[in-house]
Formats: C-alpha cells, structure tokens, sequence
C-alpha cells in the first residue's frame, strides 16, 4: 500500500509540474483573469482639480535623454505627473499583453507598426476627436506615419520619431578598391561589395537574425526594386512575383560577399562591424550615427540613399515611433495631452535619436557632417509606411523563415519566395 | 483512509499539492478549452472550430518539425547534463580532491549565471568570424575553415545544446553530491571485506542509495528542458530556417508573433500531452527500480 501511495504521489507531482509547464503556455487571454488590474488608486481625476498621475511605456534606449524632456514637461504641466518605465528592445508581447489584460499604462511609445496591430485589435483609443477638439494639424506629420498610424480611417498615435534606410559605407574601404562614389544601383553593390571583399574585411553586411531587422532589409531591397509585400490594396501576397525573387535572388548574391556570421548577425552586429572597418557597406538608420562614432571616432564613412534597382522610383520603408493612449486609459485627456506634448516638434527634436515626426533632425545631429546627416534627411520623402494589415508582424516573422532557408540550406531563390509566398497568404487569411 | 494518508506523509505535501493545481487549473483547463477555438488578438470573440486547429498543426511541417526540435533538444541536453554532471560528482566525491569547496563554486557558475547573459557571452565565442571557439580548433587544427556553430543546420541544435550543458550540469552535480555524501560508509566497508572490488561497490552500494536521487533529477531535467527555450531564443531565435525551433518557440512565434492564441493554445495542449507522456513512461520505467 505504501508503494501504491507513493507511486501515487509521484504521478501527482509529475502531473502538477506539467500543468507548471501548461500554465507557461497559456493564452493572453488565459492571463487576462489572473491578473488584477493595475492599481488605480494613486491616480486623482482631473474633474476633482487634483495632481493626474498618467503612466508611461517607453524604449529603454530613451531612458538617458528623458529627464532633459521630463523637466520641460513638469514646467509646462504641473497637473499631471508622468510615471515614465522603459522597456527592453522588441518589447511588442509584453505591450501585447497590458494592452489585453487591461493592465497598459496610459500612454506608450509604439514602432509604427505595433500601433498598426494595436489599432486593428481595438486596443488603442482612437485620437481623431481630440486632433478635432485642438484643431491639431496632422498634416505636418510625415504622411507615411499618419498612414501608418491609421486604421479603417481612424488615427491611432502621432508620431515623435521618423527614418529610413539609408547605406552607410566605408569610405576608405571603396577608395582602397577603386570607388571614390558610392554605388547608385544593386547591381553596382554587387560589383563594389565583391572588390571589397578581401581577407577579413567583407564587402556588404546583411541581416541573417532578427526578424525586424532581416525584413526591413528584404523589403527595403524590394520596394526600391520597384516590387512590395502585398498588391496595391493590401488583400494579397506579391511575395512570389518576378521582382520578389530577384530580391531574394539579389539577398543571396550579397550573401557571397557577407561575413560568415551572417545567419548570425543582426543589425547591432553590422553595425559593430562597420565600426570596426571590418564590413564596407551595410543599410541601417540613422540611429547607428552615435554608436559608430562612439565605437570608432576615427573611422572614414558616409551614408547615401538606398540604390534602386530595375530604374524603379526609390521606395523604401518608413521607420517611426508614434505615442498612442491605451484603451484601457482612464486618464484619456491627460494622456492626450501628454501624445501632444511628445510629438511637438520642439520636444520630439530633444527626445528622438532619428528625425521628428515632422521630418527635422534629431537635436544631438547638429555637429554631424552632412555628407552623413542630408542623404538620411533627404531619403524620408520616399519612405513609405509598412501595409496596415492585421498580421504584419507575422509576415516580417515569414520573411525572415522562409529566406533563411534559402541562405542556410542553398534552396534555390524561386523555391523560397514561393514558399514565402503561400505563407503570407495563410498569414492574410 | 485519513490514517493511511497521515501514515504516508501525503498529508504534508496535500496543502502545497492543491494550492499549486488550483493556482494552474484555470489556465489550464482555459488553454485545453481555447484549442477548440479560433481566438486571435484581432476577433473579438474567440469561435468554436472543433478540431481544426489541431489539423491544421499536424498539417504544418514547421509544427512537425518542432516535435522532432523538442525530443532532440530535451533528450540531447538531459543526456550530456546527467553524464557531465554525475562524473564530475563522482570525481569531486573521491578524498584525494582538494579544495572542494573552491571547486563546488566555481562549478556553479554557470548555474548562478542569468542565462541572457550566458546566452550572448556564448553567442559571441561561438560567432564565426571573430568567436574564440573558432579560434582555438583553428589553432589546434581540428577544423580547417571558420565553422558557423549556430547558423549552420546540421550542427546549430547541439551547439544550444551544448550552452544548455553548460547552464545545468551543475544542478545534477549538486543533487548528486549531496546523495553520495549519505552513502552508508559502514556499507562500503562490509562490501570491501566482502570482497567487492570498485564496480561492486558501485553497483551494490553506491547505486541503490543514489538512484532515487538520479531518477527524480533526471525526470525534473526532462520537464524544465521540454518548456525551456531561452537559449533558443536568445541565440537562433528558433532558426537557421526553423532548425532549432522547439514546440516552446514555436507556441511562443503563434501566441506574440501571428497573434493566434487559438493555434497557440493547440499547440500547447499538444506539448502538454507529449510532457505527460514523457514523465509517465519514464515513471514507469524506473518505478521497479526505485522500488528495490
């Protein structure tokens, strides 16, 4: 009998750690009833007159420069205190989760394409009577933000932050192989990334990790090749036509002249071997600016616009971060005013490390070259927002999958945008 | 009844038993439910689809292949953690080692380390162009050219494996220490004037009073490794090209990638039955030997 119990016990044991495992596992909305909600209770409302306590979700690399804007804030609003927490890189699911469970703070700091999925599901209040009520002009945001930030004709988040692509290369390294300009089209990126492959120093760093970086790069590649993700109305994959192909075809090629890390590498690892002279040219953001200079003030490089291919109009995509007002949000007018204190050109130009929603340059840039800081400036007017579609976040996911593939097993360019292909479509079902 | 719970000391464990079951059985059962439904972020009710989520996953290759991920990666770490770190016990159990304590510590370093750390300290000596690992067998001559630990696919899952080694190993070391210090000297000594040479002492001694301790370590190395995917997705995200991708990842790319908790919840109910079934067969298989 003591055997039976025994036994007994050990199956329960067992039985209760897989459950441990289960629970792991659990749906957001599985967590969505185990969770209380945030405490409300420090928070005043505005119609009794008293101090507003509004919290705020942010980018951890935003963290340094914060007091300098919290200050200005508290001048300006003594009412309404901000409780600012900055989250770790690609926080997206963690943000996901307040947003459902209803546990969000007032206000977050989104990628322009999270505030695209928040809005679809409805987790993001809708702005559109407070621009009305202030007569806010949202025009002079970057249209592609607006769009970006707009779902089924309702806007979501105004903008603080706006970039694009641009190709940073070495100049030394060009010079050394016999270019003293940068290539204008990918078919010169191959030939210059092939005469600057030599030894330990790689012509061209590609993306091989990260789903959000490997697919900015792909879909860059893409769009200035004339070809897009999806057709024009956003209802169908275009990841298998001809330009999509030669894309991937044109990632595979580049590959040759790529570290053997690439598979590995993602944009903060080109960008440490950009600093350190190691690769000639890569596509980044301005935001690498500071950290190459830091990492290598000594080193010899310039940016240009993203080349073009098949004489198509260069088309690249918009990068951005907007402030959005949660659903959730009890504090939804001191939350507002919070969105338009942050977007204001005066204050995003402070707070931002790329451009401001309205297109100016980041304050920190003042001393910067401008062979570095007009091509990133000037290369805004053709970036485009990322289609508004629900599960854009899984077809970045897909693109990255699926050309892996094509990279790590030598399947063919064809074979792997088809399967990319089917796999958005599943994706827009 | 009562009397024979309060003989066998279940009455002990009862209250921290059900406090844990009822903590974990809403989610549980609310999971189980929500594979039966089609539930993403952007529906506003989930829909009652039957079992065509769970067709749909065992349609999907990438889902196939995260199964096959999940045994290679449980099994493969579970195997070289007991190997490393029962040798490595026995090694620091013997009396000619010295400074066991200063041993212990430094043994335990891997465990103590917070694995995001561990995680991108290995990404680095493992990277191919500059890693130190490249570095040293190119230096010995074992390998010719760079090799690309985690991006190649034939060989990606045991270099994650291998972190994991190095992560666990220590717990199974401690674990089986500690059970090696309680074995009856009195024991050892009548084996020895009985005759008994190393291996008989091993088997006759030393085994049946650790054994316990081996199959308890070992079934919970099984359970943490199949929901463990820290090191998968901190070093490979799950690639190259799904490669490394384990049923945890791939609930985890459903669930905050796709925002299909629907898929995401099938998909868990599908590791949830492999984990039963893993636990209870190894529970059967070494029940007799517990026994004895």
């Amino acid at each position: 009998m003591k055997k039976v119990v025994k036994r007994t016990l050990s199956m329960t044991m067992a039985a209760t750690m897989a459950l441990g495992l289960m629970v792991g596992c659990s749906s957001a909305k599985g967590e969505q009833k185990s969770e209380s909600p945030a405490p409300q209770s420090d928070q005043k409302t505005e119609a009794s007159g008293k101090p507003v306590t509004i919290k705020f979700w942010d980018g951890n690399w935003q963290e340094a420069v914060w007091p300098e804007v919290e200050a200005i804030w508290n001048k300006e609003h003594p009412d309404i205190k901000i409780e600012a927490e900055f989250q770790a890189d690609l926080a997206n699911d963690k943000y996901m989760l307040a947003l459902k469970n209803g546990t969000a703070p007032d206000v977050l700091s989104c990628a322009l394409d999270w505030v695209t999925t928040f809005g679809n599901a409805g987790l993001l209040a809708p702005l559109d009577e407070y621009v009305a009520k202030d007569s806010l002009d949202v025009n002079q945001f970057v249209k592609g933000a607006n769009d970006a930030s707009t779902v089924n004709g309702k806007l979501y988040g105004l903008p603080f932050r706006s970039e694009t692509y641009v190709m940073f290369y070495n100049k030394d390294i060009l010079s050394a192989a016999g270019y003293q300009t940068p290539p204008a089209t990918w078919d010169e990126v191959k030939g210059v990334a092939a005469a600057c492959t030599n030894g330990d120093v790689y012509g061209y760093g590609l993306c091989g990790t990260n789903y959000s970086n490997f697919s900015f790069q792909y879909i860059t590649m893409l769009r200035s090749s004339g070809g897009d993700i999806l057709n024009a109305d956003n209802t169908a994959s275009a990841l298998g036509s001809d330009v999509a192909v030669q894309t991937a075809q044109l990632y595979k090629d580049l590959a040759a002249y790529a570290p053997a890390s690439l598979l590995e590498n993602d944009n903060i690892a080109n960008r440490t071997l950009f600093a350190s002279g190691k690769i000639a040219m890569y596509l980044s953001g301005i935001y690498d600016l500071a950290e190459i200079v830091k990492a290598n003030p000594d080193l010899n490089f310039a940016c240009t616009m993203v080349p073009t291919a098949n004489g198509a109009e260069r088309n690249t995509i918009l990068g951005g971060w907007s402030v959005a007002v949660a659903e959730s949000s009890k504090e939804k007018e001191a939350a507002w005013e919070f969105v338009k204190f942050l977007s204001r050109p005066d204050i995003a130009a402070i707070y931002t490390n790329t451009f401001t929603g309205t297109a100016e340059v980041a304050a920190r840039y003042t001393d910067y070259p401008e062979e570095i800081i007009k091509p990133n400036a000037d290369a805004l007017q053709y970036a485009n927002a990322l289609p508004a579609v629900e599960n854009i976040v899984g077809i970045r996911q897909a693109i990255m999958d699926n050309l892996q593939l094509m990279l790590s097993e030598d399947m063919s360019a064809e074979e792997a945008s088809g399967l990319l292909d089917q796999a958005t479509t599943k994706l827009l079902k | 009844m009562l009397r024979k719970i309060k003989r066998s000391g279940a009455g002990y464990v009862l209250p921290a038993v059900i406090t844990v079951a009822v903590v974990m059985i809403y989610p549980l059962l609310y999971t189980l439910v929500m594979g039966f439904f089609n539930n993403t972020l952007f529906l506003e009710a989930p829909v009652f689809c039957g079992i065509s989520q769970y067709k749909k996953l065992f349609e999907d290759k990438v889902f196939l292949g995260s199964i096959t991920n999940t045994l290679v990666w449980t099994f493969g770490s579970v195997f070289f953690q007991f190997g490393l770190g029962f040798i490595m016990a026995l090694i620091l159990h013997q009396p000619f080692v010295k400074g066991k304590t200063l041993i212990r510590i430094l043994l335990m370093i891997p465990w103590v380390t917070p694995s995001i750390i561990g995680s991108a300290v290995w990404k680095w000596m493992y990277n191919a162009d500059y890693g130190i690992i490249n570095f040293i067998f190119s230096s010995l001559g074992i390998i010719e050219k760079n090799q690309t630990w985690l991006s190649n696919p034939k060989i990606a899952m045991w270099s994650v494996i291998a972190v994991n080694t190095w992560k666990m190993f220590p717990f199974i070391l401690l674990m089986i220490e500690a059970s090696l210090q309680s074995v009856s000297k009195d024991l050892k000594e009548a084996a020895v004037i009985d005759g008994a040479n190393v291996f008989g002492i091993f088997k006759n001694v030393t085994w049946p009073s650790i054994a316990a301790t081996c199959y308890s370590t070992t079934l919970l190395m099984i359970i943490w490794t199949l929901n463990a995917f820290t090191f998968i997705y901190a070093m490979t995200e799950g690639g190259p090209a799904h490669k490394t991708e384990v049923m945890a990842m791939y609930i985890y790319k459903r669930a905050f990638m796709d925002y299909d908790f629907g898929i995401a919840s099938a998909a868990s109910a599908v590791l949830f039955a492999l984990s039963m079934f893993v636990s209870l067969v190894y529970l059967y298989l070494t029940r007799e030997k517990e026994g004895n």
